[in-house]
Order: C-alpha cells, then structure tokens, then sequence
C-alpha cells in the first residue's frame, strides 16, 4: 500500500480529460480555383497528391474553362467542379466549392501554385488551438528569370522573413495568403466563403476572421511557390488588383480594424506608405533634384538597399540562393517604384475619383 | 502583396521597432499574463535582423557621407560636406515623428470610436449615458490629454445629437448576426456558433441571449464561460438558470462554497422548479456533500418518482456514500421509467459491486536480505446490505531466506464495513493466523539482545502457534473539504522473513492521521503510529511521526514534501532492524487517472534521503531513498475486475519492520473480483 497515505482507491474520482485526435491530411479539403490553367494545374495537383499528410479530397473548380482545365485534373483522378456560368472571380469559384467541403479544414491553393511536400503537414498543427481560423505559409515564386519575377522574388524574400515573421510574433500576420492558406471551414461558413466585394479576397477574409475574434498563423515552414507575372503586363494586371483590393478592404474593415490591437497600426503605416509615402517617394525625390540641382539626391531610390539587404541574405540564406538574391536585388528596386505607383493610382481612383475596380482581371 | 514601398517609408522603421519591442513584449506575457511566448528562437532571429538593418542604415549614411564629402572637395556639386549627418538625423527624426503621428492618429480613433459604441450601447438598452468619474489630479496631471478628451467628448456629444440611426443600425446589425448565429447553433455547428455569436456581441456587447449562449457553448471551459454567465446574470438577474449556470462553472472549477451560494439563489428563485433542485444536488455532489446530495435527491423523487434522471443521479451518490444495493434499487426504478442502454450498463457495473464476490489473490515479494514471500488466498464477500458488508478472508503464506528453510503461515479473519453516512467509514477484522512448526537443523542465529553486545541466541521458538489478529479502521472526512481523520489499530505476525515468523514476532499498532487543509490547495497531513513489537524474548516499541504538506495540482493529483522519523526504544534479537532513530526527508507524488473505459491507474512515489541512526550512535550520512506503488485496476466485465499493484521501496518508513539497514523491497500482487450471480 502507499507508503504514509493508505488511500480510498475504491471510487477513484473520474478525470476529464477530452479525447484529442491530431489533424492529418484526412481533415483538408484542397481547393484549386481554376480558370485556364491547363498549363500549370497538374503540376499543382501532383504537388498535393505527393504531400506527405495527403489531403482527403482535392477539388478543382474549373471556372468555365476553355483550354481543357478540368479534363487536365480529372485526368489526375481529382474532383473536378464546373459551376453554371464562370463566377468572374477566385473568390467566387472558391466559394462555389466550399459547399462541397466535408472536412474540418479547407485549403485555398491557386492552379499556378505548388506545394514543398511537407508544406499542409507544417500547416496542421497551427489548428490544434481552438481559436486559429486561419494559417498561411511562406511564398516564394516558382520561376525566377523576368525582372519581375526577380523583383517579387526579393520582395518576397524581404517580406516573408522580416515583416511577416514580426507580425506572426505578434499575433496579427496582415494577410493570410490567397495562393496558398488553410482555414477552419465553419469559419469560412460562418463569413460566407470567400467575398468577392473587395479584389483582395484573401485580404478581406483575413480582416474578416480577425474582427471575428479568430487568430490567424503564418507558418514559415510551409512553403509555397506560385508563378509570378513575369511581364510588365501581367505585373500591372496583378498589381492593379492587389491595390484597389488593399485599398479597398481598408475602406471597407477600418472600423472594425481599430478593435484589433496591432494589426490596426500595422494596416495604418502600411497605408500611408502606400499612399502618402508613395506620393512623396515618387514625386518629392525628383523635384528635391531639380531644386537643390545634384542628382544624387535620386540616391534616395536605393538608400536602404543594405538595409533591405540583410533580410533578404537572411531568408535566401536558408535556401542556399544568395547569388540568386544579390543578382535579383535591382530588380527589386524597379518593382518598388512601380508598386508606389500602382497604389498610389489606386488610392486616388478608389478615394478621389471614386472609381472602385469591381471587375477581376486574371493576371497571375 | 506588400502594401506600400517595402523597406522604405515609415514600414521599415515600424517593423524595426516592433521586433526591437518583442523581448519586452514576450517577457510581460509571460510573467504577468501566463502566455505561452512565441519561440524565442524567432525572436531572437527578428532581434538580429533589426540590428542588421540597423548597421546597414548606419553604414549607409557613413558611405553617403564619405560620397558627399569626396563630391564636395573634387567637383563642389555635391551636397556639403558636413551636411550627411544633418540629413540622416533630420530624415530619422522625421520618420519617427511620422510614425508617432500615424500611430497616435490611429489610437485616438479607436478611443473616439469606442466612447461612441459604448454612447450607442447605452441609448439602445434605454439608460441615460453615466459620467465617467475621474480623479481630478489625474485630469490636471495629463495636460494635454485632457484637452484632447475635451475634443473628444465634444466630438462625442455631436456625434450623439442623433442617436435613433446609431441605435436602428446597431439593432437591426445584432438581430441578423443573432439571427446567423442561432441558425449556426440549431444546425449544431458549435464551432461557427461559438463564433457567431462572439460577432454578435462584439456589435452588440449587451445581448443577453448572445451571452448566454456563448458561454453555453463553452461549457467545458469554465474558466472562459464563467465570467459570460456572470455578466449574463447581470443583465437578467430574474432568470434562475443563469444563477445555475454560474453555480455549474464555479463548481467545476472546484469553488464549491461558491458554487452552492448561487445554487441556492436559484433554488430562492424558483423552489419547486426541477432544474433548480437537482442543479444543486449536482453541486453537492460535486463538492462531495454526498449526504445532502443524497437528501436533495430523494426529497425531489419523493414527489416526483417518474423523473428517471434524477433515479440515476441518486444511485451514483449511493455508489459513492458506500451503499451499492440500494444504488441498484434506484437504477432499476430509472429503467423501468426510461429504458437506457447506458444506463442499462451502469447498472450491470452497480449490481456487479454490490452482489456476493470471491477474490482470489496471489502475491509475491523479494528483498535485498533474500527473503521471499508467496501468498495464496482469497476473499468472500456477502453481497451488500445497507450500509453494512461482510465477508471473509483467508491465505497461506510461505515464506523463504536465506538463513533457514523456510516459514509457513495460515490466516483466516471475518471482515465487516460499516459506513452509516458518506462521510464515516468503519472496516474491521478478526481472526487468527496459525504459524507452522518449523523443523530445521540450522544454527542457533546471531542475536543482539537488548542494551547488551551482539551475543549469540538461540532462535526462540519453533513450535506452532495460532495467534489472533485484528484490525480496526475509522476514516472520516468533512463534506466539502480536505478536513478528516483517519485512526487505525491493528495486530497481526510480522511475515517480512522466515526468521521473523519463527520467532512469532506480534506487531500491535495503533495510528492515527489527521488531515488539515490550510490554504487554496495545501493541505496538511500529521500522521502518528505507536508500536509494539512483542515476541516471547523481549518487547520492542516504535514510534512514527510524519509531516507532510501536500498541495493538489488537479483534482487527481498531488505534489507533497514529507519528513519521516521513526524511533526504536531498542536494539531487537528477533530478526528486525531497529535503529534508534530514521529520518526520511522526501517528494512525493499522487495521481489517479481514469480512462473513458474505467481502467484505473493509481501511482504513489516519491523520493527524497534518508539517515540512520544506530542505538547508541550517531547519525550517519544522508543516503537516497524510494519508494513506488501502483495500482492498476482494469475491469474485465461487470463484476469482474482484475488488480494489479506493484510496490517497491528501498526507505524503511513504509514497513512493518525491515530486515536490515540496507533494505531493498519489491512485491507484485494480482487480485481478481469475481461478482457471483
């Protein structure tokens, strides 16, 4: 018997503890909205087959395609979807599929966008909190050659391993991203999918499920890689949307946002970059020029290329591509100004000109 | 998408600062707030990074500066000369201020707004605004943020010159989110309930349906639905149901007292209403009031016999106070109102504790000195009757060393439990043990007599002997509280080793433990034993005294920090150690869990050192000690329960009496219940 308590073991008080079960590929549903991309969504499709927490069901929505998007998925023995009419927007297909979701998590993965093979295993245990809707990995683009593929490259490479990895120690990644993220499927019930009232649907969400009281994870681990525009075209078509879409969530969650602790000063600075900053960037350096009459004044366009430097060795580092960044960096600095210029068009058509974008222009 | 002009603009510096803020961050979390912190690994990362950038920013200025000076001297067209430093500490300064201003913009915001939607919330519940009352030194003391609040509450009693829209758009905004919300909840989607209804108050923070049912859905997190029910009872202090939903939390987080208060404001609030009554029997019974439960229950199924939940609920108390037959009585009345798989099973369970079993027992043990003991026997017990159980018990044990060939003893004894209310329970035992006569050529054994030099002695006694033994247990424990005694007496042949056995040595004890719970979850525990070790050559007495201070860390478990002495009035011929004197200092641990399928597992252990000092001796030095019992207790079917318990020690607190200093021990005993039809 017990040494110095001889206890009454007859009625042991019953313990209660819950019943876990830790979340495997058996509770994701993939969904790959897909317009015209018979080019690029097998490989996508094969990138989730071979993950090694293998998803229940993949689904593609073929948006009314024309160039054989669905026949190319069913091809891989996937679900295959095709609404009555194209829904005009990733946001629509998406949503058109979530009625069909019938497990726990829903993955969004765009048909240009493949998966590392660990990258939903490192995503799952991120919903083992109750309160996490949301969790999205880190992006890098899949083919690096055009300056704008070298340009987001860097971008990224900054971002993902500087800003977003403070935001996560934070508690408030700004956005969960569109082309690859995973959530809580009664949350996105809950918020009607995706919506497509904004052009920045992944950003809308986001916002959405924050406002809600949910938490939303960045998982650096789980890496991603969509094909980025690697034309000066296709970069405007994409970045037209994101801006209109920024501004257009900011206008739309400010309330709500100023009840989110961080994230509201976050979205607050990266608004007036995008807009006040930008006017000054653009304009203020060039007649600082012809003022003071020394063009290196215009040194101001890279002055912080070491300090955008370190970041960016830090994160191409880790994936032995620090050649590749260094030679990426100019390139860089070109995105930089266009980006300045797209959102600052962009603020002025949504706020002065009252001219908001509705139509969603697939770019990339 | 990066919005803005990444790594330029006032981004960059924020970021910079906020990963600089992280250490200060992550430390107050976790110190005052008992966050888990994010991986300082990361932290740790974004802390270089920050200082990375830094030096890039510094190294940067300095090349400017060099470019300019160099500019400057050659061609005269650059900027001048000293004017770097000038610039990259203007550009700093302006940066920061913009920060700060954006920031300080986006604060004032938010407090503006939320003045107004707590103005809004007001006027829609039909209560005039109240004044905030503010210490009048703290106003002046602000300066300037007192002539901000001036702004801002003029602000504010603009913005409320036209409350109707506020309030029709806040109405009309929190009836379609409650709307979604029970829709959510019908459908039985609780996850998108719980946060349906989270949006619903955050537009509406006074919605009392919202609140409740949101707590509601978090039942099984008390500590978070609490404050929900009792802010739901502030906004309908007429609704019993919240007052018992606040005595379910409060109760389950072990806050009984608490928890019965609000039960009984219910029960005020609605005497004969069902889920009043038998909501604070639940509480009683949680709290282990298991006789008021009891009363509480039978006093509502004496006026209403066909409430077959409330049968069930009575015959778990039964169960609990030690009354199994009748817990059987109160499941079969249930079963016969409402026919219940679940509970059809419960029962099997019950009258399998409460029939007529035999269990059959074997044991073995094995110590460092060699000595070995098997025993075989088994018990009978009547099946329950009342308050009161029978039965009968009965092996043989063998015992085996190294010195002589080997012991034999046989022991039968009536065993009676009594337990007259939940709290007080009395076992008793008597009956005999009969030693066999041991026939062995072997060596008189080396024996110290008392206060005399180890001499040679004769082993005392070979014959056969039939000796009574006994025991009597008295627990009781206070309702609802740590609060009990425990005495004990018992007499019965120390079986340790056949040396033992053959010198019939007796041991007479008598204990006593008092357990006094002093403060939260602490409790103390003094515990005293008195023994007389008696054989025909010389009597021997010892003395426990234990402390031990235990603290509950779940309702299962507990943490402990023990202090042992053990005393011998003298040194003992018969076969035993008897220091004058054993300290043991230890920890000790105590948990039970329970699987959903009713398998028990129950660990005492602890460890700590011990010192011994010999008659007539110093201490020695302090030496390891340990000790192990588990319990393992795995229903087979019902009626059938098979125990296993192990038990090993190398302190000599725990034992009738040890074989020498250095004592090792370890025993298995396998038991199986088998109820009898």
């Amino acid at each position: 018997m017990p040494a110095t308590l001889d206890r009454d073991l007859e009625l042991p008080p019953s313990v209660e503890r819950p019943l876990h079960r830790p979340l495997t590929g058996s509770d994701v549903t993939v969904i790959v909205p897909a317009f015209n991309e018979a080019e690029s969504v097998g490989s996508t499709i094969r990138s989730l087959q071979t993950q090694t927490a293998p998803p229940r069901e993949i689904i593609v929505v073929d948006d009314c395609s024309s160039d054989g998007t669905g026949n190319v998925a069913r091809a891989l023995g996937v679900t295959v979807i095709r609404p009555p009419q194209n829904t005009g927007s990733k946001a629509g297909a998406q949503t058109f599929a979530l009625r069909h979701v019938r497990t726990a998590l829903t993955v969004a993965v765009d048909a240009d966008t493949v998966l590392e093979p660990v990258a939903l295993e490192r995503l799952l245990p991120a919903f083992e909190k109750p309160g996490v809707a949301a969790a999205c990995g880190f992006v890098l683009p899949q083919r690096v050659r055009s300056l704008w593929e070298r340009g987001r490259y860097v971008e990224y490479l900054f971002a993902f391993t500087y800003y977003k990895q403070v935001q996560e120690c934070y508690g408030r990644p700004l956005i969960a991203s569109g082309c690859f993220s995973m959530y809580r499927t009664a949350q996105l019930r809950v918020h009607g999918g995706w919506s497509n009232r904004t052009m920045a649907e992944d950003m809308d969400l986001t916002w959405s499920l924050y406002q809600g009281g949910n938490e939303v994870r960045f998982v650096p681990e789980a890496v991603c890689y969509p094909i980025e525009p690697r034309t000066y075209k296709l970069m405007g078509q994409q970045l037209r949307r994101w801006s209109h879409g920024f501004i257009q969530n900011v206008k739309l969650h400010w309330r709500g946002l100023l009840s989110v602790p961080y994230l509201r000063s976050a979205v607050a600075v990266a608004f007036w970059d995008a807009t006040v900053a930008a006017a000054l960037y653009l304009v203020l350096l060039p007649i600082l020029a012809m003022v003071l009459r020394t063009p290196w004044v215009l040194l101001g366009y890279v002055i912080d290329a070491p300090a955008v430097l370190v970041p960016v060795v830090v994160g191409a580092a880790k994936r032995r591509e620090i050649g590749r960044a260094l030679a990426s960096v100019p390139a860089f600095f070109v995105l930089r100004t266009v980006n300045a210029l797209f959102f600052l068009r962009a603020a002025g058509a949504e706020f002065l000109l009252g001219r908001t974008l509705h139509v969603y222009e697939k770019g990339h | 998408m990066t919005p803005g002009i990444p790594g330029t603009g006032i981004g960059g510096l924020f970021y910079m600062l906020s990963a600089a803020s992280l250490p200060l961050r992550e430390g107050y979390r976790r110190v005052w707030k008992g966050a888990a912190a994010v991986r300082w690994r990361v932290i740790a990362l974004q802390q270089l990074l920050a200082a990375g950038i830094l030096g890039g920013m510094w190294t940067t200025g300095w090349l400017l500066g060099v470019l300019f000076s160099t500019a400057h001297a050659h061609f005269a067209a650059g900027p001048a000369g000293t004017s770097h430093n000038v610039w990259r500490t203007a550009t700093f300064a302006v940066s920061l201020a913009t920060l700060l201003a954006v920031l300080g913009t986006v604060e004032l915001t938010r407090l503006w707004y939320r003045r107004r939607d707590r103005l809004a919330a007001r006027l829609e519940r039909g209560t005039p605004p109240t004044p905030i009352a503010r210490p009048r030194r703290r106003v002046a003391a602000a300066g300037a943020r007192g002539r901000w609040l001036f702004v801002l509450l003029a602000a504010e009693l603009v913005s409320a010159a036209d409350p109707t829209t506020a309030l029709s758009q806040a109405k009309s905004r929190a009836a379609i989110s409650l709307a979604r919300a029970e829709s959510l909840y019908e459908t039985g989607d609780v996850e998108a309930a719980i946060a349906a209804y989270a949006a619903v108050l955050a537009i509406d923070p006074q919605n009392s349906r919202a609140t409740y049912r949101l707590a509601d859905l978090q039942r099984h997190k008390p500590a978070r639905a609490l404050p929900l029910f009792e802010k739901y009872v502030a906004l309908e202090p007429a609704d019993l149901w919240g007052y018992l939903a606040v005595a379910d939390m409060l109760s389950r987080l072990g806050r009984n007292d608490e928890a019965l208060r609000w039960s009984a404001q219910a029960l005020r609030l609605g005497p004969t209403e069902r889920d009043a009554v038998i909501g604070q029997a639940r509480v009683l019974a949680r709290a282990r009031r298991s006789d008021a439960a009891l009363a509480a229950y039978r006093a509502w199924l004496a006026t209403h016999p066909r409430d077959a939940e409330a049968w069930q609920e009575l015959s778990r108390e039964l169960v609990r106070a030690g009354r199994p037959g009748e817990a059987v009585d109160a499941l079969e009345r249930s079963q016969s109102l409402a026919p219940d798989p679940k509970v059809a099973r419960r029962l099997a369970v019950v009258r399998g504790v409460a029939a007529p079993a035999f269990t059959p027992l074997v044991s073995g043990s094995h110590d460092s000195d060699g000595n070995t003991v098997w025993r075989f026997g088994g018990a009978f017990e009547l099946g329950a009757a009342g308050p009161a159980r029978l039965g009968i018990e009965g092996s043989r044990t063998h015992v085996v060393g190294d010195t002589l060939p080997g012991a034999d003893l046989d022991a039968l004894a009536l065993r009676g439990t009594w337990q007259p209310v939940a709290t007080v329970k009395i076992d008793a035992a008597g009956g005999a043990a009969r030693i066999e006569p041991i026939e062995t050529s072997v060596a008189p054994v080396p024996v110290t007599p008392r206060n005399g030099p180890p001499s040679q002695a004769s082993i005392l006694r070979w014959s056969a002997a039939v000796i009574p033994t006994g025991q009597l247990r008295a627990r009781w424990r206070a309702p609802a509280s740590r609060l009990g005694v425990d005495l004990g007496a018992d007499r019965g042949v120390v079986d340790a080793s056949p040396l033992l056995v053959a010198n019939h040595v007796i041991r007479t004890q008598y204990s006593g433990l008092l357990s006094l719970p002093v403060a939260g979850p602490f409790t103390l525990r003094a515990i005293g034993k008195t023994a007389t070790l008696s054989d025909s050559f010389e009597v021997n007495h010892k003395t426990t005294l234990s402390g031990v201070m235990a603290v509950a860390v779940a309702p299962s478990a507990e943490l402990s920090a023990q202090f042992h002495q053990i005393h011998y009035d003298h040194l003992s011929g018969s076969g035993y150690f008897a220091p004058w004197q054993l300290q043991v200092a230890e920890a000790g641990t105590y948990f039970e869990i329970e699987t959903p399928g009713s398998l028990v597992l129950a660990v005492d252990g602890g460890a700590g050192v011990q010192r011994v000092a010999k008659q007539r001796h110093l201490f020695g030095p302090w030496t390891a000690a340990f000790r192990l019992y588990a319990m393992l207790d795995a229903p087979l079917a019902p009626g059938r329960d098979f125990r296993l318990e192990l038990d090993s020690e190398d302190s000599q607190v725990a034992t009738t009496a040890t074989t020498s200093g250095q004592w090792r021990y370890g025993s298995v005993i396998a038991s199986l219940r088998w109820a009898l039809p």
